[in-house]
């Protein structure tokens, strides 16, 4: 069984010296408690990539055991590996300001090498290999169960590039599926009657049409 | 019930919250969120909430229709006055809450304005007058609007677009093409001459000209000197490029410009060498569904025109994929007279065309998929010009525009 959330109020001093190797580190890495009590490790380097961790590293209460209420420890440990992954080339402010397209993207910088009617070669796109792992990660993902318990930890943690992954991923699915494909998938109940879900439908027919 | 409600295999229970599920359908197309109305109404709900109005996309409920009147009457004579009105596209139980006639901008003393192009929700005018020359920005559903100054002179032929993309910001920009009138050669401006200005909501200001200030790259470099903007002015947004059609020595091609004023693109055409397009002519460019669209008539059967809708399904390839033919006969009918008609517009979010026909001054909508026509509007006046915007409602309450009324 993990050890038990080390009690924060303890002086810096106090935990240096009770360091031995054990115990808290100042200055390394964060502890995320799940809900079952495991504690998952996350390099502060890492944790700048969760609005709500960062907050706590520069009011300094980061130290000792983080609960994260309501994660399980598979969850977890997925959050921390992409945030590990990403943590080298995570520039805030290209998050903040980055460009969110419900339509596939279309790379907007490129140099056109030659004439309209050949297609056009263009500078990598993915150069850190980030796009490829992001893809890999969530096609990882077991069951969609997983997917959505990685959005909700994600946005808990306020990790937006995770929740816009995890987004995206899922408008993917959905995108241009019947409303009875996306009852089953989500195993949501149709509470309409027959007749209030035909007079929906005749609302919006035009919808309907592929 | 919350709206996303999952049941793990193992008969655990997982529920997706409100919030993560808005951000779900905020990504997802607005033919699919209509779709999901009828998923179960807590769904129906969550997707009419006026908050999250505001971060979903909405689809296309109309066209704003503008008519203008040149004035007889001994007092004014001469005066060009416009009106507005909207042609609804949608069933609808609760009638919609805009303002179609634009009453909030009129009812201002006298603006009179000139509807030039709507884009994301928000639709851009041109102030005809005296004392104030200049653009007016609005959005019909917040009833916000914002007036822009004029940019330098206002000699010669001046197209102006409106770009914005909730999706990628809140403010707006307007891109503003200068060339000289060839009937009314200015002194001033050269024959050649192209000006480029770009507004931009947040700063506020028109930039310099930004044609020969930008290092134009490849092919594209000095694109001015070979090509001159159509006739054809529509303007086409997509992928955040504003597409315009030019005319070269090889013929049209359409170019895509960015918001900064830079040329970004050139894209063929449907190819000059194919023997079955080479008696087309490109009548409309235009939006659908987040891809480019085109329309081509071929009059080689003189009181048949063949319309031909093309969409380029892959920006990267630049291979423009036929959608769908349609005769003008089947459209509009036997008529006495060879039918003079215009493509008004397609529909954003699915494949319906729109022509206004000249003759008759009815508005039909052509359904690709079902190839069914349908009347929708018959206009009344017969000195009917026929300027029509899309209206896609865009509920959240923008910064760039300053006014409410």
């Amino acid at each position: 069984m993990a050890p038990p959330a080390t009690d924060a109020a303890t002086t810096k001093q106090e935990q240096q010296h009770a360091a031995g190797g054990e115990g808290v580190e100042v200055g390394g890495d964060l502890r995320l408690v799940a809900e079952c009590g495991t504690v998952v490790r996350l390099s502060r380097s890492a944790a700048r990539m969760s609005t709500t961790l960062f907050d706590m590293i520069e009011a300094g209460c980061a130290e000792g055991g983080i609960p994260i209420k309501g994660a399980d420890v598979g969850t977890l440990r997925l959050v921390a590996a992409y945030c590990e992954k990403h943590a080298p080339h995570y520039d805030p402010v290209a998050s903040a300001a980055r460009l969110r397209d419900p339509f596939p993207p279309f790379p907007i910088e490129f140099t056109p090498a030659s004439y309209a009617v050949k297609p056009v070669t263009q500078l990598d796109p993915d150069p850190h290999g980030l796009e490829a792992w992001d893809r890999k990660f969530i096609s990882d993902l077991p069951d969609n169960s997983a997917l959505f318990n990685l959005i909700i930890v994600a946005n808990l943690m306020a990790i937006e590039d995770l929740v816009d992954l995890g987004c995206t991923a899922v408008a993917d699915k959905m995108r241009g599926k019947t409303p009875d494909e996306i009852r089953v998938a989500l195993d949501i109940e149709n509470d309409y009657t027959p007749e209030q879900e035909a007079e929906v439908r005749r609302e919006n027919a035009w919808a309907f049409e592929d | 019930m919350e709206a996303g409600y999952f049941k793990m295999s193992a008969g655990a229970v997982t529920v997706l919250p409100d919030d993560p599920l808005v951000e779900i359908l905020s990504r997802v197309p607005a033919k699919s969120v209509c779709r999901f109305k009828c998923v179960s109404k807590a769904w129906c709900d969550l997707i009419a909430d006026p908050d999250n109005r505001k971060k979903l996309r909405q689809p296309m409920q109309g066209l704003f229709v503008q008519t203008s009147e040149v004035s007889d009457s001994e007092v004014d004579n001469g005066c060009i006055s416009f009106s507005y009105s909207f042609t609804d596209l949608t069933v609808r139980s609760v009638p919609l809450d805009i303002d179609t006639c634009f009453s909030f901008l009129t009812e201002m003393t006298g603006i009179a304005a000139f509807m030039l192009h709507s884009c994301n929700g928000l639709i851009l005018f041109r102030q005809h007058q005296e004392s104030s020359e200049g653009y007016i920005v609005c959005n019909p559903t917040t009833r916000q609007w914002s007036a822009v100054p004029a940019c330098g002179s206002c000699e010669g032929i001046i197209h102006t677009y409106l770009a914005f993309d909730p999706a990628v910001s809140s403010h707006f920009h307007l891109v503003q093409f200068q060339m000289p009138d060839v009937h009314f050669p200015m002194p001033c401006m050269h024959e050649d001459v192209v000006l480029l200005h770009v507004y931009s909501s947040e700063t506020g200001t028109w930039s310099q000209n930004q044609i020969d200030e930008q290092k134009e790259q490849g092919q594209l470099e000095g694109w001015h000197h070979q090509f001159t903007l159509d006739a054809v002015y529509q303007c086409a947004f997509v992928n955040s490029f504003l597409h315009l059609i030019v005319w070269g020595s090889d013929g049209k091609h359409i170019l895509a410009v960015d918001v900064q004023g830079k040329a970004r693109r050139m894209i063929t055409m449907l190819r000059m060498a194919d023997e079955s397009q080479r008696h087309s002519i490109t009548c409309y460019l235009g939006q659908s569904q987040g891809h480019l669209h085109c329309v081509t008539i071929d009059s080689a059967d003189k009181n048949n025109d063949k319309l031909s809708t093309w969409v380029l399904q892959d920006y990267d390839t630049q291979e423009w994929v036929l959608k769908s033919t349609v005769n003008s006969l089947d459209v509009f009918g036997e008529t006495r007279v060879t039918p003079e008609y215009q493509v008004v517009d397609i529909h954003q979010d699915c494949n319906v065309l729109f022509f206004l026909q000249q003759l008759t001054c009815e508005l039909i909508a052509y359904n690709m998929d079902r190839k069914e026509v349908s009347v929708i509007a018959t206009f009344k006046d017969y000195k009917f010009r026929g300027d029509f915007a899309c209206y896609v409602p865009y509920f959240s309450e923008s910064p760039a525009l300053t006014n409410k009324h």
